[in-house]
């Protein structure tokens, strides 16, 4: 049993001092050295023996089974005897550790009487201890199978050996005062590397004697270097202390098993501390943080820039054509809704009470996530309360944006028919080309046929009052948030005066059309009822009231704008008004449970996400005369309610296996875990009209229509994952997951496999030991995950009807769409390759990463043929999409003193897709006007007819189709998602009060879709034929590549000095004024290519020149914490 | 090597702390509970769709049966509305659509490599989903435990049986007959000549008679649509055998449109309903005046012959707009399987053996509806044309008319021309234009781009 015990010191003595080329053969010659040493040990019974053994000599408490069970726990020799022979300290070392050891009893420098007390020592050192003024010394043999006590070395003995001295020390954090377990201990010039132990404890054995420089290095804390003369035999070292840094390796992130260290997990996953991020960017919602964390890889789009316009997130590319391509969002462990809507539910997540964002880009990332985790996961942490007294905190900002460029111009032509001379308020190139209207005037409008464009400050505010505090055992937090925005647009002042001349009242609903109330509350209870148990419940709500209205005060018809008065004596212009208000309601309730057994680990999440919608529209059809109330008015309204209700459960059970003798290097996690997350989405749509006047009520109209439909899902999977850290520094992650749900039933189950590495390299004993490189690792990951199809495309549907049987109508079910009961999910494969470094004494880090991945079974619509008795879309599994993406980070803090810090960082991301197949036939399909999915060319492509030549053949001085040459087919123009995206920014600290910050980001390499209907060319007859050229066909090639680089944002912040601080009875204030969207540099003729008309419908970008541009923001911000 | 590790791990006796709980864990998660019981859900619910669970039911069945006969309802009426157009039973006044022109004029036609581009997609669409509903009904209708709704099976089959027979009687020789089974899946099919989807017909109307009706309406619809089947197939005799016990009195009914259900607008459908206020709404007229050979009901029987009511409704400028009378709205009942064609069809069958019968038969038809006796015209030639002449009576805008033209060619020797309308199309309003050749209609281009077995059509004769 002894003999067991010193085996695996022995063994790890010996691996601990390997070096090999690469991760793989490292792990190899480990398993072959271990099996080799323990089958060749010499047994204890071959070793030379002292009769002068005596149990009086030997420290009592010091019985094989407390020895044995020290070496367990220390993992090195314990023993200590008083005055007694060196030989029988020898003796005893040999049965203590079971280790031979070789020498001649016979010598009488054995007789010596020496003591030995060591605890926490290798037998080398031990030994070394003991035969000191003997003359003797010990080493190893060269087979290493035992301790060879001879002569002591010396230079130019007869095996050509240098002299050499063990080194042996403790490693200490710095500021705790512990151990520091798996600190790599190397010696520079030599290829021996070692690791501590628990209780931080080294040793290196044979270090050539002379001055020799170690260096100390451990994830998380700042590598040291240490300068020893070695002496012949053992030299203790003085305790090492180690700083802890920043490294971002070794943050915690969180993984679909629970939190690992960044260095552990193959895959690049992005954490961003919303903190900082909210000290140097206007933040309204998480998009806002997620965007100007700049991480590569990814793109946040926006509808427009009104308030509440929907927004959409795309992670390292497109990878499905008829799925979502949505990231799935996790908040405290449950699943959200994410899906792109307007206002978006993602907004419904104060940004306030975010902690931080985790990014785990692509399925490789993604896979024990499960189903639809293909397009990347958001995983967003809460704000937990900390222990302490309540503390107060008190934040309050005013927003004022504006808009950058103008409204492109919009022209109405103003004519009068031929024959009978009637007016027409609308002759445009087209109408005079087909003799509908001979053209009079042309005015300059807006495309609401208003006379003058309009655009005010954007006004916003927000404030939020936080509580947090813990007692005991229970941490709490609590934050409200209220928060209100009123859009740019604006009512033109002339549409003011029509107003007042049509004796109207002048509504704040008209003259800020639009607008965003928000206001949320979120509470955090953390309760730990006792040692490893911790109980966590989240509950949030949010209601989001957006306000888009319109008004239309009529269609100018005979003058002139420059005629103001004749104009503003029009009074035969009515006034009608469109309200669409839409209200969410948003509940979120999270409960987790982190419970650990003895090495067990149980983690758990269950909750709820609902959000409920309410939109309508209510007009005004009936035209408000001069003195005639639009309270008079007769109104319709389309009411829509949609309701989403997330149910999601999970659990890991993880355990930190105990291998016994391996446990010094080799350490093991296992996990099994699984979830079920059941989506119940309901739309109630009515209709009704005839609204009486001065009501708004539905139900005062006269019903119209409605409809009504409900659509459950539910998915259910289960995983199986190791997580392996060999020598501290290899990290193996290997796991399998099986889906099923509610459109992929267990016999089509799919499983999704992952395997991945993490490889410290700067820590192997081969890495050179430079000062620049303190960190390398490489990392590479390949794993699969999945797109799943709807539950509606798995089977077939009945559309009701009723039929006429008998003489009567009987509830009928009609064949309407043919489900494909073979479908399986989307198949998201990805190889993930990477490197990051710390360089220059972490002045400097960079990270690279190459992922490729395919989407196989791609789902792609097919039209039904009609003997197949319906003519709807049907999915198949045919086809194949695949991304590239390369990304790149890199920081560096240039300057770092204490009254001056400053950092640049630059991150670049480049995505290529591609359409790989669409199944046998190959065939493209349009996605819109422009839009189209073909094989061999990115998903979002942008196919366009070109214009050859065009000609006035009949001289009439106007432009038709007909006269407009194109070419037979159309062709690619590119792509409407950028390939490239680079973003660049500076920090800095100016004595420790004054923080300066500012970004920017780059695209290129993309297409949007431009379509001005009523542009000059378009409407004016006397327009140049180059002008109309570009009207007649904008339809067909309205497109604009894109490149544009924005200064995204810029702050400067103050932080009040203590001492006013304390006066005013506060922890801390900060002022700040902060900018977003502050520049824009682009030839782009449109007004802001970010945004995207067609957001919630198609990947493709499109922009008919009349949308909202992101405004400029410029925000001052107060947060204050009070004592 | 490995085996030295492994033993090693195995003697730990922390491991089997360790792994036992887990494995007991995995255990149960995969034995003590049906994983897809977890996920299960139906897939829609609401007004829109109906949900899977109640489709699989008594309920549900029902439904699906009513589909079906819906579907086929619609696919009749449509077609018979394009047959109407095709054979000058009644043609276009105003509102012209391009596809409604196209078959009044009978341009619309496809070639065997699908170069036309006029195809109506509604009828054929309805009757497709008929036959591939009636098979999918007749798969829950098999699973229920309930037996009391068995007798549908039959219907089931007839209804396939109809839908098959239309098409083979009004479309080109090659259509193919896709199956899609009930949660299963689509299997497309080459087209089938004229001749195998009449086969096809047969097969299904006999499957329907081998089953145990509830009624004889039930029996007496399959033994017409076999009937009319074998005529198809010139197969008189086996015609005659499928039909000849057919009660008098005996109809299967169906209406024209469901425009008027409950919950919808009871939209106005322009082609058939008589003018409704205001009186212009009415799109369609009867024939009078085109066409070498178009049929000159007004001019010829004015508004008295009751099997055809007419009404002048005086107003120009292009004639003096008659209006059909036989089917006034949507919900007009008309026949689908009628024990006049019964009677028509034994008539035919006399003709054939020279029985003398065939005139008794007609003249007993014209009595019941107080015409007077017709008389033998003598020949050969000029029976037939008086049997087809009573059929095109009897049968107005019941859609039979294209496919007693094509008999007419294929199997009386008949030139196309002395049957389809010809000559000056007057009614394209850029001025005249010729009739085209269309002799059947094909379906939609879709059909060629969609269906990658199928090939178009062998031929559009005839």
């Amino acid at each position: 049993m002894v003999a067991e015990t010193n085996m695996t010191k022995t063994n790890t003595d010996i691996f601990r001092q390997v070096h090999l080329s690469n991760a793989a053969c490292f792990v190899a010659a480990m398993m072959l050295t271990a099996s080799t040493v323990s089958a060749q040990f010499y047994p204890t019974s071959s070793l030379s023996s002292d009769s002068g053994l005596s149990a009086d000599t030997v420290d009592r408490k010091n019985t094989k089974s407390e020895q044995k069970a020290d070496s367990q726990k220390g993992g090195a020799v314990k023993i200590k005897i008083q005055d007694s022979t060196v030989r029988f300290i020898l003796q005893s070392l040999a049965k203590l550790t079971d280790v031979s050891l070789v020498f001649n009893s016979a010598d009488p420098r054995l007789s010596k009487r020496a003591s030995i007390d060591v605890n926490g020592v290798s037998l080398m050192e031990a030994v070394q201890i003991s035969l000191r003024g003997t003359g003797l010394s010990a080493r190893r043999s060269p087979d290493g199978r035992a301790v060879l006590i001879g002569n002591s070395d010396r230079p130019g003995d007869a095996d050509g050996r240098a002299g050499k001295g063990s080194i042996s020390g403790v490693v200490l954090d710095s500021v705790t005062g512990e151990g520091l377990d798996g600190v790599s201990v190397s010696v520079v010039g030599f290829p021996v590397v070692s690791v501590t132990y628990a209780n931080g404890s080294f040793s290196i054995d044979s270090v050539p004697v002379g001055r020799r420089q170690l260096i100390f290095k451990k994830i998380g804390y700042r590598n040291t270097e240490r300068t020893v003369n070695i002496e012949y035999g053992v030299n203790r070292f003085p305790n090492i202390r180690l700083w802890k840094t920043t490294t971002a390796l070794s943050e915690v992130v969180t993984t679909a098993t629970g939190q690992q260290r960044r260095l552990e997990v193959a895959n690049d996953i992005v954490k961003i501390d919303a903190d900082k991020i909210r000290e140097r960017a206007p933040v309204r919602s998480i998009v806002d943080i997620i965007e100007a964390a700049q991480v590569p890889g990814v793109i946040v789009t926006r509808g427009s820039g009104d308030p509440g316009a929907a927004t959409k997130i795309r992670i390292r590319g497109l990878g499905s054509i008829s799925q979502s391509n949505d990231p799935v969002l996790i908040v405290d462990g449950i699943w959200v809704d994410a899906s792109v809507r307007s206002p978006s539910k993602l907004d419904d997540i104060d940004p306030a009470t975010i902690q931080s964002i985790e990014i785990v880009r692509g399925p490789s990332a993604a896979t024990l996530y499960g189903q639809d985790a293909a397009n990347g996961v958001i995983v967003v942490t809460t704000k937990k309360g900390g222990t302490g007294n309540t503390r107060v905190s008190v934040s309050h900002n005013r927003d004022w944006g504006q808009t950058y460029g103008r409204l492109p111009l919009s022209y109405r032509g103003i004519g009068h028919n031929p024959i009978t001379g009637i007016q027409h308020s609308s002759c445009s190139v087209a109408n005079v080309i087909q003799y509908i209207c001979v053209q009079d005037s042309v005015i300059i409008t807006d495309p609401n046929n208003q006379l003058l464009l309009r655009e005010g400050v954007e006004n916003s505010s927000k404030t939020t009052l936080q509580l947090e505090g813990g007692r005991g055992n229970i941490l709490y937090a609590l934050t409200g948030t209220y928060g209100t925005t009123i859009g740019v647009k604006k009512m033109a002042p002339i549409d003011r005066v029509r107003l007042r001349l049509l004796g109207h009242e002048i509504r704040n609903t008209f003259s800020r059309p639009t607008a965003l109330d928000r206001s949320s509350i979120n509470s955090n209870l953390t309760i730990s009822p006792k040692d490893q148990l911790n109980v966590a419940l989240v509950l949030s709500g949010t209601r989001t009231l957006l306000k888009n209205n319109s008004y239309n005060l009529g269609q100018i018809t005979t003058l002139s704008p420059l005629d103001t008065i004749a104009f503003l004596g029009n009074r035969t212009n009515h006034f009608s008004t469109a309200e669409s208000p839409t209200e969410n309601t948003s509940v979120s309730l999270s409960s987790s449970l982190t419970w650990g057994v003895s090495r067990f680990l149980v983690t758990g999440n269950a909750g709820l996400d609902h959000v409920n919608s309410d939109a309508s529209l209510y007009t005004s059809n009936t035209n408000c005369y001069l003195g005639r109330s639009c309270a008079d008015t007769v109104g319709s309204r389309t009411q829509q309610n949609t309701q989403t209700t997330n149910y999601s459960f999970r659990f890991n059970v993880s355990n930190q296996l105990s291998l016994g003798k391996f446990d010094r290097f080799l350490k093991i996690r296992p996990t099994i875990g699984g979830d079920l997350r059941r989506t119940i989405k309901s739309n109630l749509r009515v209709q009704v009209d005839d609204i009486p006047p001065g009501s708004r009520s539905i139900q005062t109209g006269t019903y119209v229509a409605s409809s009504y439909a409900k659509t459950p899902n539910a998915t259910a999977g289960w995983y199986l994952n190791s997580s392996i850290a060999v020598f501290n520094r290899v990290y193996f992650d290997i796991g399998l997951r099986q889906d099923i749900g509610s459109a992929i039933t267990s016999s089509s189950g799919a499983k999704y496999p992952k395997i991945g590495g993490s490889w410290l390299v700067s820590d192997e004993g081969f890495w050179p030991q430079n000062r620049f490189v303190d960190l390398l690792r490489v990392r590479a990951a390949l794993g699969y995950s999945a797109v799943q199809p709807d539950v509606q495309d798995v089977y077939g549907r009945y559309r009701s009807s009723y039929a006429f049987i008998d003489g009567k109508f009987v509830p009928a079910a009609v064949f309407s769409s043919g489900g494909n009961p073979g479908l399986l999910p989307e198949r998201a494969g990805e190889f993930e390759i990477g490197a990051d470094a710390d360089l220059a004494g972490d002045r400097i880090r960079i990270g690279f990463t190459y992922a490729h991945s395919e989407n196989t079974n791609t789902l792609v619509q097919r039209s039904l043929a009609s003997s197949a008795g319906t003519t709807a879309i049907r999915k198949e599994n045919i086809g194949r999409i695949r991304n590239q993406n390369i990304e790149m980070t890199s920081e560096i803090r240039a300057l770092e003193t204490d009254n001056v810090r400053m950092a640049f960082n630059y991150n670049f991301a480049m995505n290529r897709n591609m359409v790989v197949s669409l199944g046998d036939r190959g065939l493209p399909y349009p996605v819109n006007a422009m839009g189209r999915v073909a094989q061999g060319y990115p998903l979002a492509s942008i196919w366009v007819r070109k214009v050859l030549a065009y000609h006035d053949e009949n001289g009439d001085g106007l432009l038709s189709l007909d006269e407009v040459v194109l070419t037979d087919s159309a062709h690619y123009v590119g792509t409407a998602q950028p390939r490239l995206t680079s973003s660049f920014g500076i920090n800095a600290t100016l004595f420790k009060r004054i923080s300066f910050d500012s970004r920017f980001a780059y695209q290129s390499n993309y297409v949007k879709q431009y379509t001005h209907n009523s542009g000059y060319g378009s409407t004016d007859v006397n327009a140049p034929l180059g002008e109309q050229a570009i009207y007649v066909v904008s339809q067909l090639t309205g497109r604009r590549p894109v490149t544009d680089l924005r200064w995204t944002s810029a702050s400067i912040g103050y932080h009040v000095p203590g001492y006013l601080i304390d006066r005013l009875r506060m922890s801390s204030l900060v002022v700040s004024l902060q900018g977003s969207n502050l520049g824009l540099w682009t030839k782009y003729d449109g007004r802001d290519p970010s945004v995207n008309g067609s957001i919630m419908t198609s990947e493709i970008s499109t922009d008919n020149g009349f949308l909202t541009p992101r405004p400029r923001l410029f925000v001052l911000d107060f947060k204050a914490s009070f004592k | 090597m490995l085996t030295s590790i492994f033993k090693n791990i195995a003697i730990t006796k922390n491991l089997h702390f360790s792994l036992i709980p887990l494995l007991g864990i995995m255990a149960i998660s995969l034995t003590s509970c049906s994983l897809d019981n977890l996920v299960s859900v139906d897939e829609a619910e609401g007004g829109l769709d109906l949900d899977r669970g109640s489709i699989k039911s008594r309920d549900g069945a029902l439904k699906l049966y009513a589909g079906s006969f819906y579907a086929l309802q619609q696919g009749i009426s449509q077609t018979s509305k394009e047959v109407a157009l095709i054979t000058d039973e009644i043609t276009i006044k105003r509102g012209i659509s391009s596809l409604s022109a196209a078959t009044d004029s009978r341009t619309q036609s496809i070639d065997k490599y699908g170069n036309q581009v006029l195809t109506s997609v509604g009828p054929f669409q309805y009757l497709q989903t008929a036959r591939v509903q009636a098979a999918q009904t007749r798969s829950v209708l098999s699973s229920l435990a309930d037996t009391s709704l068995s007798y549908l099976i039959a219907a089931t089959y007839a209804i396939e049986g109809y839908s098959t027979l239309i098409m083979a009687e009004n479309y080109c020789s090659g259509i193919p007959v896709t199956t899609f089974e009930f949660e299963g899946d689509l299997v497309y099919t080459e087209g089938k000549t004229t001749s195998q989807l009449m086969e096809l017909a047969v097969s299904k109307f006999d499957s329907s008679l081998g089953i145990m009706h509830d009624s004889t309406r039930f029996r007496d619809l399959a033994k017409l649509g076999k009937a009319r089947a074998f005529l198809g197939m010139n197969q008189l005799d086996s015609a005659y055998a499928a039909s000849y016990d057919i009660q008098p009195g005996s109809t299967f009914i169906l209406t024209y449109t469901d425009n008027l259900r409950p919950g919808s607008a009871a939209v106005q459908d322009h082609f058939w309903t008589s003018p409704q206020p205001p009186a212009d709404l009415n799109t369609m007229e009867v024939m009078d005046r085109e066409g070498r050979n178009g049929l000159i009901w007004y001019g010829a029987v004015g508004a008295t012959d009751p099997r055809v009511p007419i009404r002048d409704n005086g107003t120009p400028p292009l004639n003096s707009s008659l209006e059909q009378r036989k089917y006034i709205n949507g919900t007009v009942k008309f026949p689908l399987a009628d024990w006049k064609e019964a009677s028509l069809i034994a008539a035919e069958y006399y003709l054939s053996i020279d029985d003398p019968r065939w005139l008794t038969v007609i003249n007993d038809l014209r009595r019941t509806v107080r015409l007077a006796d017709t008389t033998d015209p003598g020949s050969i030639q000029d029976r037939v044309n008086l049997l087809f002449r009573e059929r095109a009576f009897w049968f107005y805008l019941n859609g039979v008319r294209l496919g007693d033209f094509r008999r007419l060619v294929r199997f009386y020797g008949r030139n196309a021309n002395t049957i389809y309308p010809i000559g000056p199309y007057l009614r394209n309003p850029s001025g005249p234009v010729s009739y085209g050749e269309a002799f059947v209609f094909s379906p939609p281009t879709t059909e060629l781009d969609l269906n990658f077995k199928y090939q178009g059509c062998e031929h559009g004769n005839p």
